[in-house]
């Protein structure tokens, strides 16, 4: 990705963390800024969308959500198991260069 | 300044463990094994339960730790075939750890594959490894409060078990308050075991298909 980017320099780079994941903000952050001194994207801005976690009922079929601090894996609406529709993404979506 | 849109990237970064993930059950599906993950707190008992359900089966498994093959050294002990992989310096396996070590196990015949995942009760949630069933496993010793503490990890696993309740009495500890806990998470049951009397056992194997 640097190697297309030429020498140009990393404005920001966005990324999309779900809420399910374990992956810390501010954690990466800080690695990120450290392992970027020296290269092209050294002092670029990281903007993260956290996204927030969904759900579907495997029975009922019906669309839930939670937050990371009070979740609640089953269906609200008829008690059975859920599967994860959002919430495990972890991608970098868009890295944005100096002209 | 002006920007330069470089490019719309949509990398994920956890695409490429899903796809190994996929590639380990289409192997374990070809075979005809099944295939069940212990995540658990260090110490709860995951092996122990690994070398209860192994009895009367053919069984393979896979020792996730940081060093060591004590792990599978005990299930070998059990008649069970058992590979280590020592993560060195990681607090969970990963899908290409798993693919690597079932390249050399012999599948065939074998009924159950075991995965012991690194005890961790934290980021082994975000690998999956290509398993049927993922199980969590807690005990009493390490206190009433273990499932409210990790909500993710138990609500993302498909079963939860306390073991050593055997030793709920001596150590003071309430089981109902997990049980309860684990009520307002998900609608399957905590399962109580233990792996020493082999209360619960039935149970478990049951709710891992087995
Ligand atoms: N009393 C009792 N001890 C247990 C039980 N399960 C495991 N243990 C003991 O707890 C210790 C840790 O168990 P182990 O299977 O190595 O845990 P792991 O680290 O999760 O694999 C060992 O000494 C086991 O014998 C149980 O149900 N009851
Ligand atoms: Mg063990
Ligand atoms: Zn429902
Ligand atoms: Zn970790």
């Amino acid at each position: 990705m640097l190697e297309a980017a030429g020498n140009r320099k990393v404005s920001d780079v966005h990324l999309r963390i779900g809420e399910l994941t374990f992956i810390s903000e501010e954690q990466l952050r800080f690695a990120i800024r450290l392992l970027s001194v020296g290269t092209a994207a050294e002092g670029c801005d990281v903007r993260i969308d956290p996204v927030s976690p969904e759900f579907e009922c495997v029975s009922c079929g019906h669309i839930s959500t939670a937050d990371f601090s009070s979740p609640a894996f089953a269906c609200g609406k008829c008690g059975a198991d859920v599967r994860v529709l959002r919430g495990k993404e972890f991608s970098v979506d868009k890295v944005v260069l100096y002209d | 300044m002006l920007f330069h849109l470089a490019a719309d990237v949509g990398v994920d970064l956890f695409s490429r463990n899903r796809e190994l993930a996929l590639e380990n059950r289409a192997l374990l599906d070809a075979h005809s094994v099944r295939g069940v993950e212990f995540m658990g707190g260090i110490g709860s008992g995951k092996t122990a339960l690994i070398e209860a359900l192994s009895k009367d089966r053919r069984c393979a498994a896979i020792c996730g730790d940081v060093s060591g093959d004590d792990d599978a050294k005990r299930l070998r002990k059990a008649g069970v075939e058992a590979v280590s992989v020592n993560t060195g310096k990681e607090c969970h396996l990963d899908a290409h750890l798993v693919g690597h070590a079932l390249e050399s196990l012999d599948l065939e015949g074998v009924g159950v594959l075991f995965v012991e995942n690194v005890g961790n009760l934290v980021c082994p949630a975000d690998f999956e490894l290509g398993c049927h069933k993922r199980a969590v496993v807690v005990s009493v010793t390490e206190g009433d409060d273990m499932i409210r503490k990790h909500p993710v990890l138990f609500g993302l696993s498909d079963v939860a078990v306390v073991n050593k309740v055997d030793l709920a009495g001596v150590m003071g500890v309430d089981v109902s308050v997990l049980e309860k806990d684990y009520a307002s998470l998900k609608s399957s049951a905590l399962i109580r075991t233990s792996a020493r009397t082999g209360e619960g056992l039935q149970a478990l194997s049951g709710a891992l298909g087995l």
